[in-house]
């Protein structure tokens, strides 16, 4: 079957990504201008402090056995340990993913909703006032910073009304221990823990909403001309034709502009994972990003590796995942 | 059965206003088959949607009437015109391909049409419907086209598809849009024999339009001619075609094309439907054009007592023979 053949072929750029990516995280050391040992140590580091950052780098052994070394680390689970606490890499990582992920995915389906009513209005009423106007909030929206939208966000809704906590994190003051997914909505539900789910929804609200709202205009945009498109086509006019109500009609037109839209959904998550780093210092949520933003101010480099191996790694499965969701839905790849 | 008085319908563009459909009038009988022909562009799709309420932004119909068994489709809420669609008044489209879903199943998009207008029927129910639709279609192995997609089906199934989801609920009047146009030569013929037979056996009536004038010269009991947004000459095909009262049909059947070949003759352009001629907008082209043709729109007139037959035209006089035309001219350049 086609489908499955082109699945394969899919699969069989995996490791070459994956490839890819390790190279560059690899390389990301060496392209640090200067002596990345001195960089890293700080100008009034002793030459032992020095030395020492230098064996820790691995940077006293030739170039090959450090790629060597580090993709064998890589196999076993070991990312190394950050230049500053020590603590394992991959142990955070553990605990900051799906921290992240969490957060990104509720923001996205935020921006699904907002982004593709905006979007699936504006197309349907081309050229008349709902039209103007769901394009002007687009433009608002897309001109909005997203850590400006964040403040003004906790300045509203906790400042002044008291409808959302404090911007302390994922919990605030608690004694929830995350596991075993690492992921809070997930384990108090597994654990029955009703109160402490309430209390990590409720933390999630405003940074989900910054997030959600800032990229609904990207939704807004892709769904407002791929449905534009969709509507004018003939399918649309044969179904109208046919006396199908209009939600069925406008169902029609979705059924055939939703890949882009998937595909581009994709590509903001993938740049979510270690790019939502501001909402997530705003709101000190402990993600991903907000660990990239902190570790390269520091030039923590083995962090700085973690951080891009790990939302490369994340880009490259929803890639995939959203691939092979499109075509499986798309009857005419799916048969021959 | 369908009665359609002066519409006209306008598309706002960046150029200016579209004069696409200036107040075309044809009607339709019972059990008949009335062909529009006309070159590209002159309106012919977008008067039928007019009529089907199919007319999106910018465009907008200005004003008219189209009558169907004693309902003005351009008055009624568009709720009300919907549900006459697809089960009144079937429509296929030029491009089978296009009309249909590209993601749905055939049997998905039969469910749909059949419940938007039937209510709350199971799939089997739906599906049997279906079935018989495409069996009266001439789809020899139905089973397997149900359960398939638009884009497994040749252009000939395709529009044979179309055709079956536009008769399924068993409409009174079909209104097909060049419906062989984007079909090989050999299939053309069938799908119009198709389409023949599904209005004579039923006792349907049919709008038919077409390129064609052979097409119409075989298959409609009635032609309208349509040029730059008007109906200039309409009649019985036969009468029409036996003795053409307008010079732009003349024209048009002393160079019949092949079949299958586009109208294109005359010397000059059509005019712009932006800029709209105050006079008969055949008047640049036409070989006999008088003064009064620049200026002066023509009324539609009756030729020769003949019923139903009608012309606007300058050179024909109501009672008058279209043959004494000639000395018309005659007169009017020796005077
Ligand atoms: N959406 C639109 N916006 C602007 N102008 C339009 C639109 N749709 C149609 N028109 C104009 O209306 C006029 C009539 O178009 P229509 O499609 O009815 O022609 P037609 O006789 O069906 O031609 P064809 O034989 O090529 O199908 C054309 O001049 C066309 O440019
Ligand atoms: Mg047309």
């Amino acid at each position: 079957m086609k489908a499955i053949r082109i699945i394969g072929k899919r699969l069989l750029l995996i490791p070459i990504s994956v490839f890819a990516l390790v190279t560059l995280c690899f390389a990301l050391v060496q392209i640090i201008p200067g002596d990345p040992a001195i960089t890293v140590a700080g100008s009034y580091a002793s030459p032992q402090e020095i030395a020492r950052v230098r064996t820790e780098l691995g940077l006293d052994r030739p170039w090959h056995e450090r790629y060597l070394a580090y993709v064998g680390g890589l196999l076993q689970g070991d990312l190394g340990r950050s230049l500053f606490t020590g603590r394992p890499i991959t142990s955070e990582l553990a605990r900051r993913v799906p921290a992240t992920l969490q957060l990104i995915t509720l923001a996205l389906l935020v921006s699904w909703i907002l982004g593709l009513s905006l979007g699936v209005a504006g197309a349907y009423f081309r050229g008349s006032w709902p039209d103007r106007v769901t394009r002007g909030m687009i433009t608002v929206l897309q001109s909005v910073p997203d850590f400006l939208l964040s403040l003004l966000l906790i300045f509203v809704l906790y400042f002044m009304w008291q409808l959302a906590p404090a911007p302390v994190g994922q919990l605030g003051l608690s004694s929830f221990t995350p596991g075993p997914t690492g992921f809070l909505l997930i384990d108090t539900l597994l654990r029955g823990d009703m109160a402490t789910f309430l209390q990590a929804l409720h933390h999630l609200m405003l940074p989900v909403l910054s997030l959600g709202i800032v990229y609904s205009a990207y939704l807004g945009r892709v769904g407002r001309s791929s449905m534009t498109k969709a509507m004018q086509s003939r399918q649309v006019e044969f179904a109208r034709a046919c006396g199908l109500p209009e939600w069925r009609v406008v169902q029609y037109a979705f059924l055939e502009a939703r890949a882009p839209i998937l595909t581009y959904t994709a590509i903001l998550f993938g740049a979510l994972v270690g790019g939502a780093s501001i909402t997530e210092t705003i709101f000190a949520w402990q993600g991903v990003g907000q660990w990239g933003l902190e570790s390269i101010l520091k030039v923590d480099i083995p962090v700085i590796q973690g951080v891009i191996l790990v939302s490369g790694m994340v880009s490259i499965l929803v890639y995939l995942f959203l691939d092979v969701l499109v075509m499986l839905l798309d009857p005419r790849v799916r048969y021959e | 059965m369908l009665e359609v008085e002066n519409v006209t319908t306008r598309f706002r563009s960046r150029r200016g206003v579209v004069h696409a459909v200036n107040g075309v009038s044809f009607r339709v009988g019972s059990s008949e088959i009335v062909g529009i022909v006309g070159e590209s562009g002159c309106g012919k799709s977008a008067t039928i949607r007019s009529v089907l309420g199919l007319i999106q932004p910018p465009g907008e119909i200005v004003g008219g009437r189209a009558v169907f068994d004693g309902t003005d489709l351009l008055a009624i809420p568009a709720g009300a015109l919907r549900r006459l669609r697809g089960s009144e008044i079937g429509f296929v489209a030029q491009n089978p391909f296009g009309s249909l879903n590209p993601i749905l199943s055939v049997a998905a998009q039969f469910h749909n049409l059949i419940v938007a207008h039937r209510g709350r029927l199971s799939r089997k129910q739906t599906r049997d419907m279906a079935l018989q639709a495409l069996q009266s279609v001439g789809i020899s192995g139905p089973e397997r086209v149900l359960d398939g997609y638009a884009h497994e089906l040749s252009g000939g199934m395709a529009q044979r598809v179309v055709i079956g989801m536009a008769t399924v609920l068993g409409p009174r009047l079909l209104v097909a849009d060049e419906p062989t146009t984007a079909l090989d030569m050999t299939i053309q013929r069938q799908i119009l024999d198709l389409l023949q037979d599904l209005v004579r056996k039923r006792e349907r009536s049919m709008i038919l339009v077409t390129h064609d004038l052979g097409v119409v010269a075989q298959y409609c009991d009635r032609v309208v001619v349509m040029y730059a947004g008007k109906v200039i000459e309409t009649g019985p095909t036969a009468q029409v075609f036996a003795r053409p009262a307008h010079p732009y049909t003349q024209a048009l059947l002393g160079s019949v094309p092949r079949r299958g070949e586009e109208i294109g003759i005359l010397a000059g352009r059509v005019p712009s439907l932006i800029d709209y001629p105050p006079g008969c907008a055949f008047s640049n082209r036409c070989v006999h054009a008088l003064d009064r043709c620049a200026r002066i729109v023509p009324a539609s007139r009756p030729v020769a007592g003949e019923d139903g037959w009608n012309v606007s035209c300058h050179l024909v006089s109501g009672d008058a023979d279209p043959l004494s035309r000639e000395e018309d001219v005659r007169a009017h350049r020796a005077g």
